[in-house]
This record gives C-alpha cells, structure tokens and sequence, in this order.
C-alpha cells in the first residue's frame, strides 16, 4: 500500500493531539512544515515516535522529533533508509532509557546532543554495555572464592569499596568488542582479588590513609604488581587475558627498576606487608606506573567506612554464632582458643590464617569466617570469647534495619526490594527495573472471625472433604499391559484362544495399576486494594479458609499472597501463606487479619507470584487470582496501560507453563478480562457471598483430569 | 546360584575414605542394620557400595528408582512362558534369598507406597513378604540392605517418610578436601597432580555457585570425566566446557560465566 504524502495540517493535528497542546501550549507550526516536507514514511515513523516518546514524556518527544529533521533526516532529498529508522528508534530508546533512570536532565541532554549520541552509536558496534554482561558476570563473581561481592553501575571511572564492584555502564576502551568484553570481567577480577588478597587490611590503612598522592599512587602500582602475580598464580587463564589487554592498549614491559620491585614482592611471598615496605622504601627512585584498563584507583577512605561498619556486624555474627556452635558440641571443637590445656594437637589447630582452618569449621560460619580472615588475615582471639550482650544488640538492630515494612518509614527507595520489569503498551517497550516490590507478611488477627466462619460453614466444610477425599489418590487400573503387577486374565483366556488357534501369541497380559499423583501447586492471589473494603473483604476471607479445610483433605502443594500497592515505587505482596507453611492456627489468624490497603497494581504481583510456582517444580502451576475489579493504580496505572501490563504478565506466565485463572466480582469483568485471561479462564460472580461455595468447585473442575 | 555371581564383585573397587564410613558401615552390617547414604551426586556413594560388596564378599544387587518402580519390580512377579504362568523373583527377593547386599539407589524418586514393602526388612524383623505367593522370606544374616538420596536438590514432594528414615543407620557423604579429592582425580583418570588441582580448584568454583544460580556444583565424578578427557588430549578448558559446565546447566547466561571460570583456571 501507498502512503500518501501528509499536509502540514494534517500533521499539526496529530501532533496536537500526541503533546497535548491544550495543556503545554507547545507550538506545532513549524515542526509541522518540516515534517510535511519529508517523504511519506518519515512522516509516519516521525509521528509514531512522537508517540511513543510522549508517553514518558512530551516535552521531550517535541524536542526529539525536532532535532531528528535537522540530524538524521537532513539529508537533502530525505531518502529514507532502513538505517535511519534504525538509527531514530534507537535514538528514542535511549533517550526514554535515559529518563526512565536519571530524569529528564539527563534524557535531554542526549536528545540534544546528537554527536554525543552517535559516538555512542558508533562505539555499540565494538563497545559492550554493562546490561549485555552483567548477568554472566556476576555468577562469575559468585563462582570465586571469599566474600560474596555484588555489582553496581559506577557513575564514572570502576573502583570498589571490598564489598560491591561498581562498573562503567559500558566498556568501549579497547578496539575490538571481544577485547572489551574481556576487559568486563577483568576489571571484576583484578577488585575481586583485591578483597580476596588482604589489600585492605589493619596496615593499609595505618600507612596509607594519610599518605600523600604520589606515595598512594605508587602503592597503587607496587599492588597492582603483586595482584597480577597473585591472579596468574591461581587464575593464569585470566592472567593471560589480562597480559592480551595490557598488549591492545599498548603497555609495554617494565623498566629494570620495576623488574626488581617484582623479584622484591616475590621474594616476600607477595604479601601486602612487602607490598606497603617495597613503596616505601622505593618511593624516592620510582614514578607510578601508567594503570592498566582493568585496575582501578583504590578509594581508601570509602573502603575504610564499608570495613568499620561490616567489621562490626560480622564481629557480632560470628561469636554469636561460634558460641551457639560450641554450646551444640561436646566436648568443645579443637579449633577454640583454649591455649592454656597446652595441648600440641589444638596449638596446631588454631593457625586461623589458612584455608583449612575455615574448612574445620561448621558450614554456616565459614562465609562469616572468609571475610573476617580478608579484613584481618586471621580470626582476631577477641572473637572467640563469649559474645556480649552488644552482640545480640547489633544483631537485633540489623534484624530491624532490614525489616521490609520499616522501609517506607522515610523516603522511598529501593534497597532490598525484588525489581519487575513493567510494560509500557504505548512505549512498545518494557520500562527495566520498574516496580520496587516487597514482600511483607500479613500479622494475624485473634478474633472470632474464623471461629464463626467455620462454624457457618461446617456443613459445607463436611460436604467439601467428602468430595475432595474421593477425588485423591486416583487409582487405574490399566489393562493389556506388556508389563505389570498382575496378570489380565481377560487377556490371558483370549491369548490362549488364539494360540490354539494357532494365531499369534499377543505379549499384553498384564495389569498393572496406574496412581495418578497430584502433582500440583497452586498460588491464590487475592486483590488487597482498598475497593475491597465490607463485604468483599469478608467475602474473601471466608472463601480463603473454606478453601484451605477443603485443600487440606486434597494433600495439594497451596500458597496465598495478597497484593496492593501505591506508585510503581511501593508494590507490596503480603504474604498469607507460603508454600511451605503447614496451615494451622497461625495461617488461620493470617487469613483473618487480611485488611483492604491501597490500590491494584496487578503486573507486579503475577510476576512475582510467576517466579515463586515457577520455583516450586511442580508439573501443573495454577495462579488463581481473585479481584474485585481491574487493574488500577495511583498515577500512572490507569486503563488501558493497567490492563496491557496486567496481559503481558500473564502472557509471561503462560510462557513459564503456569495457568492462570481469574475469579472476579467486577460485574463489567466481561468487557476485558476475556483480553487477559482468555474466554475461558474467568469466573464473573454477581454475589460476593456466592465466592465461598463457587471458589472450591472452580477448583475442583480446574484441577481434575 | 550361577546367576547371582555375575553381581559378586571380584576385583577390588578404588574407594578413598573420607572418614570412619567403612568401620560404620561394617558394624551396621555384622549388626544387621539397614544403611542410608546421603550425599550430592557424584561423590562416591555408589562407589562405596561396589568398594564395602567386595570388602564383605557379597553379591551387590543396585537397583535404580523411579517413580514408576512398584512393588512387583522389587519382589517379582509372575510371567508367562510357554503357555505357564512362573514366578520371576526381583532384585529384593532375590537378594533376601542369597543372602546379597541389595542397594537401592536415589530411592527418594520411588513413589511413598512401593517403599513401604521394605519396612520389615528394614528392622529386627528382617523378613519380605511376598504377598502373591502367599510366603514370607526371611534375610540371612548376609544379607543388607543399604538405600541413597540426594538431600541436595529435593523438592518438597520428594522426601523420606519418617517411618522409612527412621530404620536405617545414616552416613552423610560430601565431596573430599581439595587435595584428597586432586588425588582422587589422578588416581581415576591419569592426569598429573597439578592439572588435578586446577580441575578441583574449578570446582570449588562451580560449588560456590550452588545456590546462586546452579542446583548442585560438579561432582567428582565429572571432574574424572574431564580428567579423562585432557588425558585422551582434549585440551582441559575444552574437556571442562564438556564434561562439567555443560553437564552442570543449560541456563544461557550460566554457561557463559563458568565457561569464563575455566577459563580463568586453566
């Protein structure tokens, strides 16, 4: 089909109504004209970004649709090739990129600069981001030894702080993209080994701390030797490639002086003390060495803050835990410091420094024991005595610091949080990191609710196991078997017969029989915004615990989540009961105590839900939603945009084998849920109070064979 | 008799002890005791099955489960033959009878109700009833009974009832110490010690990933493998890619990242 050539009107109208002129007032005329100069299916692809980027936002749309005239389509003539479309969409996916995780400050700025963003082009093709590789590197970070590290996004240069790596957002040194990829994980070893090798340990700090720049930076140098000596020792195939990077950036090899630092730092089995003595006395004779890509400036003082506070915590973790272990042990381990029973044998055994002292103690120390030997080189004795009540205290207050609810008591963030994608249906595009979700357990209530519910409903109740009694433990029996239990004896007369007849003998004369195993787990997910308030609340609850007598007698695997949020920053999932609960009082009082909160959010929660069946290996997973209403949120979650997340969440579940079903009161559920779930995969209840009774015989037909 | 010898184990079985399994497996035995190994896989359970059958002399009977194995597969059945129904014994009867070690193997993938038939083997009264010939077979004293599983990956379905647990004399295996474990590699394979220890160092690294990403490390059993591979000249970040990270996982961003350990390793 031919498109045809829009007017300058015509293309004003549609930008009017994509910028929302009749609040911004931004003025379309001349963007207009431009665009109308352009061949048709600029025009179009013009306007569909225009669309697009609006819906973050439109200040910026304008603006980016106004400099892609000017940069990529300013080619006279306009000959519109699939490289300028290329080019304009990724133009647009970083700039919304860019908003999504800085701000409009920054989105502007790229869709300002135009060179800055085609060097960014330019760099894609050998460059490597961050995003690309992040995955991969941390399970290779995890697979090294010592303390657990983590990654994050450095805003300039790498460095870190002997707990997290902080990497550029991309790696675009070296002129090949192999290169740079390697020069990913390199960067990750060389601060790995850092930690690892005791660079920041008690004398580091006292020598260096104050030490001016050149001696700092020389340090620098004379570890960084001693780190690559000590990476080609245990890791040479990564040395190797770190040599390779050393080469492509055009390092060369070291003067004879640096030759000498080496023998020196072997000559003292490459420990930081040599390391500390060699700067020091080398100071006057030797300049810093030019740093190789992958070593980082060492931030002392951001290292040291990290060090106090982890020293503290993990003092108080291990004794804590050292002492609980030797009350559970008797007589006490060898490895205790009880140096006065003058014993050769536990004298031996207390060399702390070594990797076998860590492999004599229990499992649930040793990551504790690993770190503390990287900040001291050993277990201080200070840390085998009886923990005190400072101890308990800095471990109750760590307890409360990571509670998910206190959280929200000060500004909103996101520490700690499970972070879901978000589909944005305007954007065409997933909005990364999205929703800031929590799970956080519902406190059970004492009061007679459940008491009366049971007793309302304890015909029901009886009725219920009945059914779901006969309905366990299937047996069939399967006849004409080549193989089984016993034997047809059916099929035995007839194989006779026939071999009489001189007709052939059939091989299938067994019976064997056949249990038909529930393989189940089920997730209810149930609508907790605050629309539920009264009798649907009441509704739900009731429907929940009938449900749990009835699953009991059933022996199948259930969990039950409640959900409700404010803002994509405050999703939260309240947890009713965990897959690996037993249910009992406890989860009864749960059930009691759910309360309507805020609003439905409901992307999140299936996606979240999505992740706990997909961990539970059952064959069938089954997430029963049950809502009042459809999705719906605080700012931005409303209508359609609610209802195409909603979709691709369970379009994801569908994708992950999980099937999802929809029990609902909304009474105009039929005008979209049909959209979500498919036709057949939704309940419509006119009557709340019918939830209890309708709830268990839609599970029972979902869930038969 | 002649069909029992084929499971006597003549030749002595390479076992490396990591601790004081071989005295307590002996006692439970001369004790009539039934014997639980636990332990990820690939760390010598089986092997120390084969090493204790040649040890006691005794014909070693493996059975492995599944969820599939009934009651009849353990204690025989009746087939035809020629026009005749006759009775087959299986593994479990056959091994009463002769007085064997039986050893049923991942026997957490059994289903719950085909376990129960070992029940009365498994305490003072040693007897198996075999209910479709109306008989009850009493164990010799030869004869044991030792079961394994893998305590590592269960899920919440598959788990030892209590009843059947609560029989048996547990021995918990995990994998060696490094250089035990090097020497176990050079010793299975051929390879010489310092590749051995580069091999065992890998993983180590794959173990730290338990958790975070992969459901087990590797095993000994796959470092043998690749051991065997570089000793036949594979090249050993090759032989690695092969005979542990792929056998490790299938994740596709997993794979990648121990790729690059074995790299970084070798």
């Amino acid at each position: 089909m031919t498109l045809h050539r829009l007017s300058a009107p015509e293309i004003a109208e549609q930008l009017d109504l994509c910028f929302e002129v009749e609040f911004t007032f931004i003025d379309n005329t001349l963007i207009a004209q431009r665009i109308a100069q352009l061949e048709p299916e600029v025009q179009q692809q013009l306007l569909h970004t225009a669309r697009r980027v609006a819906a973050s936002h439109i200040q910026v749309a304008a603006q980016l649709c106004t400099n892609a005239i000017t940069t990529i389509f300013a080619v006279s003539g306009g000959d519109h090739t699939a490289q300028q479309a290329q080019l304009l969409d990724s133009w647009a996916d970083q700039v919304m990129d860019l908003y999504d995780r800085f701000g409009l400050a920054k989105s502007m700025q790229m869709v300002n600069d135009f060179d800055h963003f085609q060097r960014y082009q330019r760099q894609e093709t050998v460059g490597v981001s961050l995003k690309e590789v992040e995955v991969r590197l941390l399970h290779f970070l995890n697979g090294l030894s010592g303390r657990k590290m983590k990654l994050a996004p450095a805003e300039g240069e790498h460095w870190s702080d002997s707990e997290t790596i902080y990497l550029p957002s991309a790696s675009l040194l070296l002129p090949q993209r192999e290169l740079n990829r390697w020069l990913y994980s390199a960067i990750v070893v060389y601060h790995w080994a850092e930690a690892r090798f005791s660079t920041f340990q008690p004398p580091l700090f006292a020598r260096m701390m104050d030490a001016s720049d050149h001696l700092l930076h020389l340090f620098e140098s004379v570890n960084g030797l001693r780190l690559e000596r000590l990476i080609q020792r245990y890791l040479p195939g990564q040395w190797r490639r770190m040599e390779q990077l050393r080469q492509a950036e055009g390092g060369g090899e070291l003067s004879s002086d640096w030759t000498q630092v080496v023998r020196l730092l072997e000559e003292g089995d490459l420990s930081l003390q040599t390391a500390l003595k060699v700067t020091e006395a080398w100071s006057r004779q030797l300049q810093p060495l030019p740093r190789p890509c992958y070593q980082g400036r060492l931030a002392l003082s951001r290292v040291a803050a990290t060090r106090e506070k982890r020293i503290g915590e993990e003092r108080a973790q291990f004794r804590v835990s050292f002492m609980d272990y030797r009350r559970q042990q008797s007589p006490p381990p060898a490895m205790a410091p009880e140096r006065e029973t003058g014993d050769e044998e536990e004298e031996s055994d207390l060399q702390w420094s070594s990797e076998q002292a860590i492999a004599t103690l229990p499992l649930q120390l040793r990551p504790t024991a690993e770190s503390i030997i990287q900040d001291f080189g050993e277990i201080p004795p200070e840390y085998l005595t009886a923990a005190g009540p400072a101890d308990y205290l800095l471990l109750q207050q760590k307890a409360r610091e990571e509670d998910p609810g206190e959280v929200w008591g000060g500004t909103y963030h996101e520490e700690g949080a499970f972070l879901y994608d978000e589909w944005d249906h305007r954007r065409e595009s997933y909005r990364k990191g999205w929703c800031a979700v929590r799970e956080l357990e519902v406190e059970g209530v004492e009061d007679p609710f459940v008491e009366e519910a049971l007793q309302r409903y304890q015909l029901e109740i009886r009725h219920l196991r009945k059914t779901f009694e006969t309905f366990r433990n299937e047996n069939r029996i399967l006849k004409r078997q080549s193989s089984g239990d016993d034997l047809d004896l059916e099929a035995l007369v007839e194989a006779q017969v026939d071999l009489r007849q001189g007709r052939e003998l059939s091989d299938q004369l067994f019976i064997r029989t056949s249990r038909y195993e529930r393989n189940i787990a089920v997730a209810f997910v149930v609508d907790m915004s605050g629309s539920t308030r009264g009798w649907i609340n009441d509704a739900e609850r009731e429907a929940l615990l009938l449900m749990c007598e009835a699953l009991q007698t059933l022996g199948d695997r259930y969990a039950i989540y409640g959900f409700s949020g404010v803002s994509r920053k405050r999703c939260d999932i309240y947890v009713i009961k965990r897959f690996e609960e037993g249910y009992g009082e406890a989860i009864r009082q749960r059930i009691s105590g759910i309360r309507p909160q805020d609003y439905t959010r409901m992307g999140f929660a299936i996606r979240h839900i999505n992740q706990i069946l997909n961990q539970t290996g059952a064959k069938s997973r089954l997430m029963i939603t049950l809502t009042d209403g459809k999705p719906d949120d605080y700012s931005d979650y409303h209508g359609e945009y609610g209802i195409e997340d909603t979709r691709k969440a369970l379009l994801e579940a569908r994708h992950l084998g999980i099937h999802a079903y929809c029990i609902t009161i909304d009474e105009e559920a039929k005008s979209y849920l049909p959209r979500l779930y498919g036709p057949a995969a939704f309940t419509q209840i006119d009557d709340p109070r019918q939830l209890p009774y309708k709830i268990t015989d839609i599970y029972r037909r979902l869930t038969s064979r | 008799m002649h069909e029992i010898e084929k499971h006597l184990i003549t030749e002595e079985p390479y076992y490396s002890p990591v601790g004081e399994e071989i005295a307590i497996f002996e006692a439970s035995y001369r004790n009539g005791l039934p014997v639980l190994l636990k332990g990820p896989t690939g760390c010598g359970k089986s092997r120390f099955m084969e090493y204790m059958a040649w040890r006691l002399q005794r014909p070693l009977i493996t059975v492995s489960c599944h969820d599939d194995l009934s009651t009849s597969d353990l204690v025989g059945r009746f087939l035809i033959r020629g026009g005749e129904t006759v009775w087959i014994d299986g593994p479990l009867a056959l091994a009463v009878k002769v007085g064997a070690i039986c050893y049923l193997d991942e026997v957490v993938e059994a289903r719950k109700d085909t376990l129960v038939v070992i029940h009365p083997l498994a305490d003072d009264r040693r007897l198996l009833p075999i209910e479709k010939l109306g008989q009850i077979l009493e164990a010799p004293p030869e004869f044991a009974l030792a079961v394994s599983y893998n305590p590592g990956y269960q899920s919440l379905l598959k788990d030892l009832k209590q009843s059947t647990r609560q029989r048996f004399v547990a021995l918990e295996f995990n994998y060696p110490e490094a250089m035990h474990e090097a020497e176990i590699v050079v010793r299975e394979s051929g390879v010489d010690l310092p590749l051995a220890q580069q091999l065992v160092s890998f993983a180590g690294m794959t173990r730290n990933l338990k958790g975070s990403g992969l459901d087990e490390g590797a095993s000994t059993r796959l470092l043998v493998h690749a051991a065997k591979l570089i000793q036949s000249g594979i090249a050993p970040t090759v032989a690695s890619q092969c005979a542990i990270a792929q056998a490790l996982t299938d994740d596709p961003e997993m794979m990648p990242a121990i790729f690059e350990l074995a790299d970084s390793v070798f």
